[in-house]
């Protein structure tokens, strides 16, 4: 390499200057434009949805003159009848929270416990068996979840209690198991990132493996676990299809975890397509749309949250 | 749990045999060697220093005599390390046991991320120690550690405020509250600065008063200094052990004289 020929260059103050019109810079501003424009283009369409959806949600309040308290607190629901018309949407409200938190409570014990299974217990097994296991349940259409919870989970729970099976227990086990891969691959990856380091110190010090997952390892992952089941929550209180299949969708509010209940979304997906555009019922709709833009605005917060502690 | 009462009859045994006894030990990750058929003696209350270049086996050796190595699948042993007249590498052996008699600091500082004191508590309940004692332990380790001065008057704060050689110094005090017989420290300086590196190495000394310390460390002036016997291994295999004044002065092996003046690292 002794032969490099340092006479070719010019002056050090050509050389460094800035060219304005070199084909690198152009290369430079041609890549910069793609990527410029792909952000704004997702940050303009999230702006747009919101705001379709805050307009359309805020017309049956504004333009139809419902009264915001008692479409969040009514008990009943009948907004398409001739004459007296009711909008309480409180029990589709109660029951989307319902199932969401069900789920949650379903799902998180499972999940986090198959994580640890996966990276603490069984490492090999666990990444060359459940590992593939739960992505093919990410990859499961919801309504081929519906149709088993129609065909097995309804029908079981019809036999065990008074009820007739399509129930807020159905839609919670549905709904359960959706999000249990979602759980369960985000805790993973959370359990994963705890540095063998503090595990390392923790069996150094006589520490038995149950005591080491349970005292080091889930304390330090806990944020990210956390992060886990709240982003299976924010995708238990979207989804639609399944649980409108097995829940009932009894307007009225459930008794019990055995009873009928409607949540947001099943009421949307069921009614949507016979109202007529602009009228009560179609902008109400629209308004429970509105609940579950909001709500879903609320699970980002709150994972941004969790995931701004951890980093002290 | 023969582990656990191990160490009484010890103290008095000293005199006459090692505190503890390699022999033949060959350690398998797999199909590939890493230790080879090393059979030395680890003296007690003595610093016995482990020397070498990368890759020649020395934190495997290490780790294997707190059985660390369990955690990889794939190691598995030959040979026996005995230790108060049974060997370390029974099966039989409760490994937790073990490990709390067998303390160990590792290459980078490790705290858990939780307050100073409860990374000293964190191991003593699980032993179930009187809270009546805990408070004393914890003086007694964190003063051994020559940490107690820095950082009395804020036990509760996070550990990872701490600077990376008050880390360390509370690895080795977390170590020393388990009341071990044996400390393994896996090239405890090499992530700390100089300043650091010396109030570890003067705590060492200080320390091998009351236990027993084996050392891995790529610093061979550091060996020279803390250490009472040097083993130097390369490529897996013990080249030669021996008093480390004798060892660094007067080497009998070629390969260790080579080491020792940089012909090789």
């Amino acid at each position: 390499m002794s032969n490099i020929n340092h006479s070719s260059t010019s002056s050090s103050t050509h050389r460094l200057i800035k060219n304005k019109n070199g084909s690198v810079k152009r290369n430079e501003l041609r890549g910069k434009v793609v990527v410029y424009s792909c952000a704004a283009l997702i940050i303009i369409a999230t702006i747009a949805i919101t705001l379709f959806l805050t307009i359309k949600g805020l017309q049956s309040f504004i333009v139809n003159g419902v009264n915001v308290g008692e479409f969040l607190t009514g008990l009943t629901w009948s907004p398409s009848g001739e004459g007296d018309v009711s909008y309480g949407a409180f029990p589709f409200i109660f029951g989307s929270f319902s199932v969401t938190f069900l789920a949650a409570l379903f799902a998180a014990p499972l999940g986090i416990g198959s994580a640890i299974f996966m990276t603490e217990i069984a490492k090999t097994w666990g990444q060359k068996v459940l590992q593939p296991v739960i992505e093919i349940l990410v990859g499961i259409p919801s309504v081929v979840y519906g149709l088993i919870g129609l065909t097995v989970i309804v029908p079981l729970i019809r036999e065990h209690s008074s009820g007739i099976g399509f129930s807020l227990l159905a839609g919670m086990i549905v709904v359960g198991v959706m999000i249990l891969p979602t759980v369960t691959s985000i805790s993973a990856d959370a359990l994963k990132s705890i540095p063998q380091d503090i595990k390392d110190a923790s069996y150094g010090l006589g520490a038995t493996r149950w005591q080491t997952i349970y005292k080091v390892i889930l304390p330090a992952a806990m944020p990210s676990l956390a992060t886990a089941v709240v982003l299976g929550m924010a995708r238990a209180f979207g989804e639609a299809l399944a649980v409108q299949m097995v829940i009932g969708n009894s307007k009225a509010l459930p008794e019990s975890i055995t009873d009928q209940a409607a949540t947001l979304t099943s009421i949307i997906t069921l009614s949507m397509g016979h109202t007529t555009y602009g009228s009560l019922h179609n902008n109400l709709l629209w308004s429970l749309g509105l609940i579950l833009l909001v709500m879903s605005y609320v699970f980002i917060i709150i994972i941004r949250f969790i995931s701004s502690r951890r980093k002290v | 749990m023969q582990a656990s009462d191990l160490g009484k009859e010890k103290k008095e045994a000293n005199a006459v045999s090692p505190l503890m006894d390699i022999k033949n030990l060959s350690v398998f990750y797999g199909e590939k060697e890493a230790v080879k058929n090393v059979s030395m003696p680890i003296e007690g209350n003595k610093v016995t220093a482990f020397i070498g270049p990368s890759g020649c086996g020395k934190s495997t050796l290490l780790r294997t005599i707190n059985r660390m190595n369990d955690q990889i699948d794939s190691a598995h042993y030959k040979g026996e390390i005995m230790y108060d007249g049974v060997n370390l590498l029974d099966k039989k052996i409760d490994v937790v046991s073990l490990r709390k008699e067998i303390g160990m600091v590792f290459q980078e500082p490790n705290p858990f991320p939780k307050p100073i004191i409860t990374n000293l508590t964190h191991a003593l309940k699980f032993y179930r120690t009187k809270k009546s004692e805990i408070q004393g332990i914890v003086e007694t380790a964190l003063k051994q550690a020559a940490l107690w001065d820095e950082v009395k008057n804020r036990l509760n704060s996070s550990a990872q405020s701490l600077s990376g050689g008050q880390q360390q110094r509370l690895c080795i005090a977390r170590a020393l509250a388990l009341k071990p017989q044996v400390l393994l420290l896996d090239e405890p300086t090499s992530a700390l600065d100089p300043i650091s590196s010396a109030k570890v190495e003067d705590l060492i000394i200080e320390l091998k008063k009351h236990y027993t310390i084996a050392i891995v460390t790529h610093n061979m002036e550091q060996a020279a200094r803390i250490s009472d016997y040097t083993t130097f291994m390369y490529n897996g295999e013990l080249i030669e052990y021996g008093e480390t004044s004798r060892l660094f002065t007067n080497p009998k092996e070629q390969r260790t004289e080579e080491y020792l003046t940089g012909k090789f690292s």
